[in-house]
């Protein structure tokens, strides 16, 4: 009967274990506390994309004439896009969305993504045209950067930051083909350009509950020739390779961005 | 720093308590007579605290490292005596038994090219130190050569480019060169992916191996690169020696020494190679023009220049040279003793050439030979896993009559 009633004392160390658990929450509070602030929304901002030629829509069995009188039709066109950032005034901003992505003017899907961003308002969208350092130097990658989609330059390892291949004519005549692969990551050869376009007061969006803002950005394809450097294509029918080319190419992609 | 350490103890101490059944029957006084001081509690706590945050925090970080599947057995990675830290850690790619077994199937799997002809194994030769045996160039898809000679692989995770023109900068992603080189396998990623994903057996692999089913360029990436970072050579009469466990004929030592004074500039231990680019006098002929590392660098300083090839099991790997043009190590030899001393162009460190008499080239050719792993060209890991089945069941037939069960390549 005894024996029965006798519970033994807790042992050294459970003695403790109130202070242990104490420590823990601590802990996990304290984690929880320093953890990146969060950049998700309830309805995350759409960006979209959308392609024309002097001013019209763009297809890719239309002939058009770019600024050097050539005529061309635009086969492939896609570019790597990343480090988005909404941000308004010059203080408030989301953050950079690492987040790769492929826009593919023959896959409609990819025209459109949503970005990370808290509420707010926004009137600036900054992003990244290529892919960075870090992701050119770092092996077998997934996702927007998985080499299947062909942006890989297999021989110089390295991702072709953007892709512009089609048909062209000088007036009339045979169409023979054009290639631009543009990119290059290395010092003297950094293809990737910042892109910052302020939005036009009608255009500024609110990111909040119930409501899905949008970003629509043209893509006007004729600067590709001339937006900052004269790049007719009798001068530049191929550019396949990291360097000077790519470069200049790399400076007239920047600006074939626009918020309207 | 002592407080720290002896409460850790305690606390240690407590908790092997627990598992121990003594524990349970410490009357309650000695219990209460051995309670640490209240500062070493404080103290012990912070510790305590402090390890906790520091453990939590590591897996918030790395959320995205890859971590193996269940069930899945980790490949230890050992790093030789003498070698440095690999450039290549295997840090976002675990090394697994299943990892390892599937980089080695797709490295002889003739799916990966576009006539089912050319797996990597058909330029990647075992007995030749995986260069191509007594081949200046090796054959492709549709009778075509390869653009240079096909380099011995061994220590690639110490590598820090690849190719001859060290163009590639990543070990995962050289794959992708010889498989879409229209002149080599001739293939495109999204068919080999097709064919692969049509096998259930190397989706069952690609599960053990990476969690998943699915066969995606990163997991074939990275399971070659598994077999290939594996594929260690450290067991040459020359790593044997440096080890204490032989000793170097009068001869090898004579030409070891040679080697040390007149070659190592360029192909230092233990790799035998710097890693450089460099032009070495082989001119440019109407046959060869390759441009070599300007065509990556796209700096015109840079022409004609190769990367230094190592000289591990350097006897197996010949021809010699990017363009395969010396057949023997006597004639590369004889290009440094007599045919680069007026080529203006030619890398400082050759200036004038490698003087060497006919006794010092005889040894430095007996040392060049110290450095063939036996071991490593006839290890049974790095073998075709069907050559390994087949000749289980038949090891006579299989060693005496190989092309009549189908290994031939």
């Amino acid at each position: 009967m005894y024996r029965r009633l006798y519970t033994p004392p807790l042992p050294r160390p459970f003695k403790y274990i109130k202070h242990m658990l104490l420590i823990l929450c601590c802990v996990i509070t304290l984690r929880e506390s320093t953890a990146q602030p969060s950049l998700e929304a309830l309805n995350p901002p759409l960006v979209s994309f959308n392609f024309v030629a002097n001013g019209t829509s763009l297809t890719s069995d239309a002939d058009y004439i770019n600024p050097f009188g050539e005529r061309y039709q635009v086969r492939t066109l896609m570019f790597y896009v990343s480090r988005i950032r909404l941000s308004h005034s010059v203080d408030t901003n989301t953050g950079y969305d690492e987040e790769y992505h492929l826009i593919d003017f023959s896959h409609a899907a990819s025209h459109t993504f949503s970005v990370k961003a808290p509420k707010g308002t926004y009137d600036t969208i900054q992003f990244m045209l290529g892919v960075d350092s870090f992701h050119n130097t770092n092996g077998a990658q997934a996702g927007a950067l998985d080499p299947l989609h062909g942006m890989f330059w297999t021989w110089n390892s390295g991702y072709i930051f953007a892709k512009f291949e089609g048909l062209w004519a000088r007036s009339s005549g045979v169409d023979i083909p054009f290639a631009h692969h543009l990119g290059g990551f290395r010092p003297g050869e950094d293809a990737q350009r910042l892109v910052l376009l302020t939005l036009p007061p009608h255009r500024i969006i609110e990111v909040k509950e119930q409501h899905n803002p949008r970003i629509e950005i043209t893509v006007e394809v004729s600067r590709w020739f001339n937006g900052k450097h004269a790049l007719s294509l009798a001068e530049y029918p191929s550019v396949m390779t990291p360097g000077a080319k790519s470069m200049l190419v790399a400076d007239n992609v920047s600006t074939i961005f626009s918020v309207q | 720093m002592k407080d720290f350490s002896r409460t850790t103890q305690l606390y240690l101490k407590g908790i092997l308590d627990v598992l121990s059944k003594e524990s349970l029957s410490i009357p309650r006084g000695l219990t209460t007579n051995s309670r640490p001081p209240r500062y070493l509690m404080v103290v012990g706590g912070l510790v305590l605290f402090g390890a906790l945050f520091a453990m939590t925090a590591e897996p918030l970080r790395s959320a995205h490292r890859s971590t193996l599947p269940a069930g899945a057995s980790l490949l230890q990675w050992e790093t030789p005596p003498g070698f440095p830290p690999p450039v290549y850690t295997f840090a976002s790619n675990p090394l697994s038994k299943e990892g390892f077994e599937l980089g080695r199937r797709l490295f002889y799997e003739g799916r990966l090219s576009k006539d089912g002809k050319f797996p990597c194994s058909s330029c990647h030769q075992q007995f030749a130190a995986f260069a191509t045996y007594a081949h200046e160039l090796s054959h492709g898809f549709n009778d075509q050569f390869t653009t240079r000679n096909t380099p011995g692989l061994a220590n690639l995770v110490w590598a820090p480019s690849f190719h001859w023109d060290g163009g590639i900068n990543h070990l995962e992603v050289q794959p992708l060169a010889p498989l879409t080189a229209p002149n080599e396998m001739a293939e495109s990623l999204e068919n080999v992916l097709f064919k692969l994903n049509q096998d259930p057996e190397y989706r069952r692999m690609n599960a053990a191996a990476f969690g998943t089913p699915e066969i995606t360029s990163q997991s074939m990436l990275k399971a070659l690169t598994q077999f290939m970072g594996m594929m260690v050579s450290a067991n040459s009469r020359y790593d044997q020696m440096k080890r204490g466990d032989i000793d170097f004929t009068p001869e090898e030592q004579h030409g070891y020494e040679i080697f040390r004074d007149r070659c190592a500039t360029c192909h230092p231990e233990p790799f035998f190679t710097d890693h450089s680019s460099r032009y070495t006098g082989m001119g440019v002929t109407s046959r060869d023009s390759d441009l070599g590392r300007q065509r990556i660098t796209n700096d015109r300083s840079d022409a004609y220049k190769f990367k230094v090839p190592s000289l591990r099991n350097v006897e197996l790997t010949g021809p010699y040279a990017h363009n395969g043009r010396f057949q023997t190590l006597s004639s590369v030899l004889d290009h440094y003793r007599f045919r680069i001393g007026n080529d203006p162009l030619v890398d400082p460190v050759l200036t004038g050439g490698i003087p060497l008499d006919e006794a010092q080239k005889r040894d430095l050719i007996t040392f060049l030979r110290a450095l063939t792993d036996r071991d490593f060209v006839s290890n049974e890991n790095f073998r075709d896993p069907a050559h390994s089945i087949k000749c289980r069941a038949d090891p006579i037939r299989c060693n005496s009559e190989p092309h009549k069960m189908g290994l031939h390549r």
